[in-house]
């Protein structure tokens, strides 16, 4: 039971981090999408807008996660 | 018949970034086989590809009974977080913030570490198979994803398929031809491309999947994917000029 749990955590870990690396960042993706769409949801006539909204917010939210991460890590030595 | 026109893009993400993949399955392979015995090491590819195979059959066809719209959601908003992790690694690899991968240093710690195990006595090496096996299945399991998502969105798994199978021919006869590791391909350049393709689809299939219209219809992909191209060279340069003023000596305060 033990093992059989350590192997579904394991496998669980590896699929997520196909898609996960800095919480940070993902939870903040999955943030905005759901601010737009819900915003959105709400002012039905500003749809047309919404795609050009998305990418917008999501070219930011990878700036700001990019400047962080050249603050935060140490320097490569080569 | 297949639309080149429409299946082409997804088509050409799953072979580039299968592409890449598949290279680093190979120096896997390729270690297990040169130093453990290449009957485990295949054995460990087959049981890999198995699971794999496996895999397709039981998810596939459901992703096809989705609603499209929920499809397209759902597929976007993982293409998104899988696109823009690979297109923020490798702009921090182009902005010189983290290393880039070394195909030959990879193969050479993978020889390192499985030469410290005893040699099996039995005909199948358990070591070997299984890591072969753990390699070949960590890197399928994202082409497959790839190919599913990517092909399931745009209505265009075949052609998805058939770019995922072209990079699988091209590696294996890379490999067989060479028999070392494939360091001559851009890996990093590839990781960063295949970002910016998986970043533009996933956030146009989110934008459709929630019902917004695309100035352009499909055309807008292409914008799209410069807006994230010029966005990751932008990136790459902005993260440069932070770190080199983070490692530059401060200067000193007046003394007192």
């Amino acid at each position: 039971m033990t093992d059989m749990l350590r192997i579904a955590r394991s496998a669980g870990r590896t699929v997520l981090a196909l898609f996960v690396d800095d919480g940070l960042f993902a939870v903040t993706i999955i943030g905005w999408v759901a601010f737009v769409a819900a915003g959105l949801a709400r002012f039905r006539s500003l749809t047309v807008y919404g795609g050009p909204l998305l990418a917008t917010g999501l070219v930011a939210i990878f700036l700001v996660s990019l400047s962080r991460a050249a603050r935060r890590m140490p320097a490569r030595r080569s | 018949m297949i639309d080149w026109i429409h299946a082409g893009p997804p088509a050409l993400a799953a072979f580039l970034a299968s592409l890449v993949e598949f290279v680093e399955a190979f120096t896997i392979v390729l270690a297990v086989g040169s130093v453990r015995g290449w009957r485990s090491a295949l054995t460990g590819v087959a049981a890999a590809v198995a699971v794999l195979i496996a895999m397709v059959l039981a998810v596939g066809p459901g992703l096809e009974r989705l609603p499209l719209s929920a499809l397209r959601l759902g597929t976007g908003l993982l293409l998104l977080l899988f696109g823009l992790r690979w297109l923020r690694k490798s702009t921090l690899r182009a902005g010189g913030i983290i290393a880039l991968h070394d195909e030959s240093a990879a193969f050479a710690a993978e020889s390192l570490t499985l030469r410290k195990y005893a040699n099996s006595t039995s005909t199948l090496d358990p070591v070997a198979v299984l890591t072969a096996f753990n390699g070949v299945l960590i890197e399928g399991i994202e082409v497959v994803f790839i190919v599913l998502a990517a092909g399931t969105a745009a209505q265009a798994l075949l052609p998805a398929a058939i770019g995922a199978t072209g990079a699988g021919i091209v590696v294996v006869m890379l490999g067989l031809a060479l028999r070392v590791p494939l360091t001559r391909i851009p890996e990093n350049t590839l990781k960063f491309t295949v970002g910016v393709l998986l970043s533009a689809f996933g956030t146009f299939w989110i934008g459709e999947g929630l019902g917004y219209p695309w100035l352009g219809g499909d055309l807008s992909i292409v914008g799209l994917a410069v807006l994230y191209l010029s966005t990751a060279l932008i990136g790459a340069g902005l993260a440069r000029r932070i770190r080199s003023r983070a490692d530059s000596p401060q200067p000193a305060g007046p003394s007192l």
